[in-house]
C-alpha cells in the first residue's frame, strides 16, 4: 500500500517547466494561474484606462481620436470585467476552496485546466483586434444594436470571444457546486461552511443561469449581422430595445457575480481581524441569497429612460430598492462583528475596512440611479461611471487585493512586507477617490459618459479626476513589486499566519503541501 | 494514506461529481436556449 501510495504521489509532483503550467490539473496550479493572467489583464486594461484619463485631463483632443478613444473605454470594460475581476475570483476560488472545505483537489481537474486555458485565447482574440482593419469595437461593452454593427472586422472576434469567456466562466462555476457539494470532509455540513465558499455556490449558480443568457444573445447579434436574421432589425420585424432587455437580465446578475465573492472575502478577513467569530452567519448567507433571487428582477433599471409602461418603471425601481434591504445586513453584520472586538489593523483588514465605507458609498448612489424619476437626469452622465466605479474598483477589486495579502502569506510561506503594504492601501485608499469622487459632481452638472471632449465647464473635476488616476494607476505598481519580492523571499510565514484566523485552510502547513488534503480532516 | 483521496481522478467520487457536472451543464444549456424560446413565443 505504501509503495502504491509512494508511486501515485511521485506520478503527481508537480511536472517541470512550462509542461507543469499548460498540463496541470492541480487546484493551487490553475489558481496561480488565473490570478497572474487576472493580474497582466489588470495592466492592461488599466492602461486603456490611463489613455482615457491623459485624453481628459484636458478638453479639447490631445491624444486619441474620438473612435480610439471609444475604442478605449470598451475594450477597459471589456478586458476589466471579463479578463480581470472575474478570473481574479475563480483563481481566489480554485486555491482556497479546496482547503477550506477539506478536499484534495477540486472535483473536476481536467476540466478546471480546459477553464482556465480558454481564457488567454480569448483574450488574444479580443485584444488582437487592435490590428484589424477599423480596430476594436467602439459601441461600448453593452455591444447594443444597432451601434455595435458599425464595428468593422473586428465584430466576429468579439462575439467568439465572448462565447469563449462565457464556456470558461460555466465550466468555473460547475465545477466550484461540484467541488462544493460532492467533496466535503466528513462533518463539514453546509452550515459549517466559511462565508467564501458559501458566496461562491451562490455565484456559481448565477454565472450558470446568466452567462449562456450572454452567449444567446450575441449569438443572435452575430446572425443580424452576418445571417440576415432580425432579431433586433426593426425593418426585418425585430426590436433593437428586446436586445438591452435580454443584455441586461444577464447583466445585472453580472454585477453581483463581481461583487458577492468580494463579500465573502470580507467576511473571512473582518472575523479574522476583529478576533470573534462572524456575526449573524446565517442571516449572511440568507442575505445573500436574497440578493442573488433580486439580482434576476431587477435588470430594467439599466434602462429606464428607453421608454416603458409605468408600472414597469415602478416595479423595476421598487424591486432594486428592495436590494438595499440584504446587503444592509451584510453591512451591519460585519459592523457588529467589529463591535467590541479585539482589532488590529493589518493591511487585508484596512482594505476590507476601506471596502466596507468604499463600497457602501458605490451602493448608495445605486440608490439614487434605482430611483426612476432621478434616473432621468442621472442617466448616460458620468454619475453613472462614478458609482459603478466605486462598486467595481473600491468593492471587488479592493476586496481581491485584501484577498491577496491576507492569503498570500499562506500562498507562499511568506510575510509580505507590511509596510510597503499600508503605503500601496494609502496610496490607493487616497488617490481611488481623488479619481472617482468629482466624477459625481461631473456627472450631476451634467458631463456625459464615453466622450473624449468636454465643455470647458467641466475643465476643472476632470484634471482633478486626472491626477488621482495617475496616482492610483502608479500605486499599483508598488502590489505588483509586493506580490513578486514575496513569492521569492520573506519572513516565514506561520500555518496559521493570523492569529484569529479560523478554518482549515490555516490547519495546512505555509506554503500547503501540492495535494491539500491527502486525508479527510477533522472538522471541528 | 489512501491513495483514492491523492486526486479526483481516482477518487470513489467520481461518478457523483460527472453526474452533477452534467445535470448543471443541461441547465445552463436550457438557459441559453431558453433565450431562443422565449423570443419565439414572445407575441
Amino acid at each position: 500500500m505504501a509503495d502504491i501510495a509512494l508511486t501515485h504521489d511521485q506520478h503527481h509532483a508537480p511536472r517541470g517547466g512550462l509542461a507543469r503550467w499548460l498540463f496541470t490539473t492541480n487546484h493551487k496550479d490553475i489558481g496561480t494561474l488565473y490570478l497572474c493572467f487576472s493580474g497582466l489583464m489588470l495592466l492592461t486594461g488599466g492602461s486603456f484606462a490611463m489613455v482615457i484619463r491623459a485624453e481628459l485631463f484636458q478638453p479639447g483632443l490631445q491624444f486619441v481620436e474620438p473612435l480610439t478613444y471609444n475604442q478605449m473605454t470598451t475594450m477597459h470594460a471589456l478586458v476589466m470585467i471579463f479578463g480581470a475581476i472575474m478570473p481574479a475570483f475563480v483563481g481566489l476560488a480554485n486555491w482556497m476552496i479546496p482547503m477550506m472545505i477539506g478536499a484534495p483537489d477540486m472535483a473536476l481537474p481536467r476540466l478546471n485546466n480546459w477553464s482556465f486555458w480558454l481564457l488567454p485565447f480569448a483574450f488574444t482574440l479580443l485584444l488582437s483586434t487592435w490590428f484589424l482593419p477599423g480596430g476594436p469595437p467602439a459601441g461600448g461593452w453593452t455591444m447594443y444594436p444597432p451601434l455595435i454593427f458599425q464595428t468593422g472586422a473586428a465584430f466576429p472576434f468579439l462575439i467568439f470571444a465572448i462565447h469563449l469567456m462565457g464556456i470558461s466562466s460555466v465550466m468555473g462555476a460547475i465545477n466550484i457546486i461540484t467541488t462544493v457539494f460532492n467533496m466535503r470532509a466528513p462533518g463539514m455540513s453546509f452550515f459549517k461552511l466559511p462565508l467564501f465558499v458559501w458566496t461562491w455556490i451562490i455565484t456559481a449558480f448565477l454565472l450558470i443561469a446568466a452567462m449562456p443568457v450572454l452567449a444567446g444573445v450575441v449569438t443572435m447579434l452575430l446572425t443580424d449581422k452576418y445571417f440576415g436574421t432580425s432579431f433586433f432589425n426593426a425593418a426585418g420585424g425585430g426590436d433593437p430595445v428586446m436586445f438591452q432587455h435580454v443584455f441586461w437580465f444577464f447583466g445585472h446578475p453580472e454585477v453581483y457575480i463581481m461583487i458577492l465573492p468580494a463579500f465573502g472575502i470580507v467576511s473571512q478577513i473582518v472575523p479574522t481581524f476583529a478576533r470573534k467569530p462572524l456575526f449573524g452567519y446565517r442571516s449572511m448567507i440568507y442575505a445573500v441569497v436574497c440578493i442573488a433571487l433580486l439580482s434576476f428582477i431587477v435588470w430594467a433599471h439599466h434602462m429606464f429612460t428607453v421608454g416603458m409602461p409605468l408600472a414597469g418603471e415602478l416595479f423595476f425601481m421598487y424591486s432594486t430598492i428592495l436590494i438595499s434591504v440584504p446587503t444592509g445586513v451584510k453591512v451591519f453584520n460585519w459592523v457588529a462583528t467589529m463591535w467590541r472586538g479585539s482589532l488590529s489593523f493589518e493591511t487585508p483588514m484596512l482594505w476590507a475596512l476601506a471596502f466596507i465605507v468604499l463600497f457602501s458609498i458605490g451602493g448608495f448612489s445605486g440608490l439614487m440611479l434605482g430611483l426612476a424619476p432621478v434616473d432621468f437626469q442621472y442617466q448616460d452622465t458620468y454619475f453613472v461611471v462614478a458609482h459603478f466605479h466605486y462598486v467595481l474598483v473600491t468593492g471587488a477589486l479592493f476586496a481581491i487585493i485584501a484577498a491577496v495579502y491576507f492569503w498570500l502569506p499562506k500562498w507562499t510561506g511568506h510575510m509580505y512586507n507590511e509596510g510597503l503594504g499600508k503605503l500601496h492601501f494609502w496610496l490607493s485608499a487616497i488617490s481611488v477617490n481623488v479619481l472617482f469622487f468629482p466624477q459625481h459632481f461631473l456627472g450631476l452638472a451634467g458631463m456625459p459618459r464615453r466622450i473624449p471632449d468636454y465643455a470647458t465647464q467641466f475643465a476643472g473635476w476632470n484634471m482633478v479626476s486626472s491626477i488621482g488616476g495617475f496616482v492610483f494607476g502608479a500605486s499599483q505598481l508598488i502590489f505588483l513589486y509586493l506580490v513578486i519580492s514575496t513569492v521569492r523571499s520573506g519572513a516565514i510565514a506561520s500555518d496559521q499566519v493570523w492569529e484569529g484566523a479560523q478554518g482549515l485552510e490555516w490547519t495546512l502547513p505555509s506554503p500547503p503541501p501540492y495535494h491539500s488534503f491527502t486525508e479527510a480532516p477533522d472538522v471541528p | 494514506m489512501n491513495p483514492a483521496a491523492m486526486t479526483p481522478s481516482l477518487d470513489p467520487r467520481r461518478r457523483t461529481n460527472v453526474r452533477t457536472a452534467l445535470i448543471l451543464a443541461a441547465v445552463a444549456l436550457a438557459c441559453y436556449l431558453g433565450i431562443y424560446a422565449y423570443y419565439v413565443l414572445l407575441p
